[in-house]
């Protein structure tokens, strides 16, 4: 490798860390959401699921790309400023919580029925049983799609980069930018990079599906 | 915002188009990716994956970018490969997608009993026609709402083709804002605009579903 492609190594370190900075926070985040909405879309009636249902439907639905952009130009038209960083995790966040919350919501009813009717039969309330019966035997049937989920996070982590994170893609541009002699080895490298990553994430989350399955 | 109609128009019928584009282009990479898949060649079935495993985890934003910047690049053949932006922008979506339709196809030639192939080679059908008339009908049918969630997420994917200067809808919308001014209100009508295509496409695909469905 030459010394142009090395000096360049230290700042692609830097948006590494970035990214997985990101995804991370985005990934905490959407977990959080994921299992608010989901759980109270398993114990609400439908009339009050109608309207959380249709926040997720609309996270799930417009491009992450949009949502990041009204979360970042958009918004302070408005009258709020946010930060790229802040931005980028947020909208991360929403659109990857609304897909945990079907993770949840998915895994909870799938749990059979008679689970719900013993721990009815049992004398437990419908947050106890949901606590003490159907949610330790969901868990395992989560932990799949939600490895799953860091890696669709990572991956669409990377759209930070058009508002300005410097996350490792736009690292990479910007020493594309100084030099373009770089292009090509910079580009091969965030191609092999992020496949290094979520490679053995999408690895772990079949594995993990087919041993709890 | 009224000045901005015709070009937020354009940006939009390209939108279509480059999903259009795609959506077959990505299917035709998932057919053909399945059938090597599950092919007799091993090297073929090994190329197959290789290729299912590298562009299903890689980003659509880095494969576009590499596609439109790094490979004019490569010396010799590079000057060659200098792709039209927007051919670029729509090839990454299609190596993207396409792999994730290879996936889903195979995973649903797999989940077709075993029974049905043997039944088929028991009525004298040749490897070709138990593929053709006993194994993709099923196949097709089982993998129907996987496909079209990636369908879906391929228009959603098409915003991507902006961050390389093409003006597709979201692309014309940034030019607009460029030129004119940043609003809140563009960017919410933009994405009332893909909100309502998304749900149009998941009424359409509720709806073949349905008359896909085989009563058991």
């Amino acid at each position: 490798m030459n010394a142009s492609y090395a000096s360049a190594l230290p700042a692609l370190a830097r948006g590494l860390v970035t990214t997985f900075g990101v995804a991370l926070a985005a990934m905490l985040l959407a977990v959080a959401i994921g299992f608010a909405a989901g759980i109270a879309r398993s114990l609400v009636p439908r009339a009050v699921d109608l309207p959380i249902l249709a926040a997720i439907e609309f996270a799930r639905g417009i491009p992450l790309l949009v949502l990041m952009y009204f979360l970042f130009f958009g918004l302070p038209q408005l009258g709020w400023r946010t930060s790229s960083d802040g931005a980028a995790i947020a909208a991360l966040a929403i659109y990857a919580g609304s897909l945990g919350s079907e993770i949840v919501r998915g895994a909870i009813a799938s749990i059979a029925r008679g689970q719900h009717e013993a721990a009815a039969a049992l004398g437990l309330g419908r947050l106890q049983a949901l606590r003490l019966i159907v949610l330790p035997q969901a868990l395992r049937r989560m932990l799949p799609p939600f490895v799953g989920l860091f890696a669709l996070i990572v991956e669409s982590s990377t759209l930070a980069s058009l508002i300005g994170v410097t996350e490792l893609l736009q690292s990479i541009r910007n020493n594309v930018e100084r030099d373009n002699a770089l292009s090509l080895p910079l580009y091969l490298t965030a191609l092999v990079a992020y496949f290094a990553i979520n490679y053995p994430i999408s690895l772990a989350s079949q594995r993990l599906e087919k041993r709890l399955a | 915002m009224r000045d901005a109609a015709p070009q937020l128009e354009r940006g939009f019928l390209l939108t279509v188009e480059i999903a259009v584009a795609g959506t077959v282009g990505a299917s035709l990479v998932g057919a053909l990716g399945a059938a090597l898949r599950i092919s007799e060649s091993r090297g073929a079935r090994f190329a197959a994956t290789a290729f299912t495993e590298f562009f299903r985890n890689t980003p659509p934003l880095v494969q576009i970018y590499f596609l439109f910047f790094a490979l004019p690049e490569i010396p010799g053949i590079g000057p060659a490969l200098r792709l039209p932006s927007v051919v670029a922008a729509t090839l990454g979506l299609v190596l993207h997608q396409g792999a994730i339709n290879i996936e889903i196809l195979r995973a649903g030639l797999g989940a077709v009993p075993s029974g049905q192939r043997e039944a088929g080679a028991a009525l004298g059908l040749s490897r070709f026609d138990q593929l053709r008339y006993v194994l993709v009908p099923q196949a097709v049918r089982i993998s129907l709402p996987a496909l079209g969630n990636n369908v879906i997420s391929l228009f959603k994917n098409t915003v991507l083709v902006s961050s390389i200067g093409v003006l597709d809808l979201f692309g014309a919308a940034n030019d607009v804002i460029a030129q004119i001014e940043v609003s809140a209100e563009l960017f919410i009508t933009v994405g009332i605009v893909y909100l309502v295509c998304v749900g149009l496409l998941g009424a359409l695909f509720r709806a073949l579903e349905k008359r896909a469905a085989v009563a058991r």
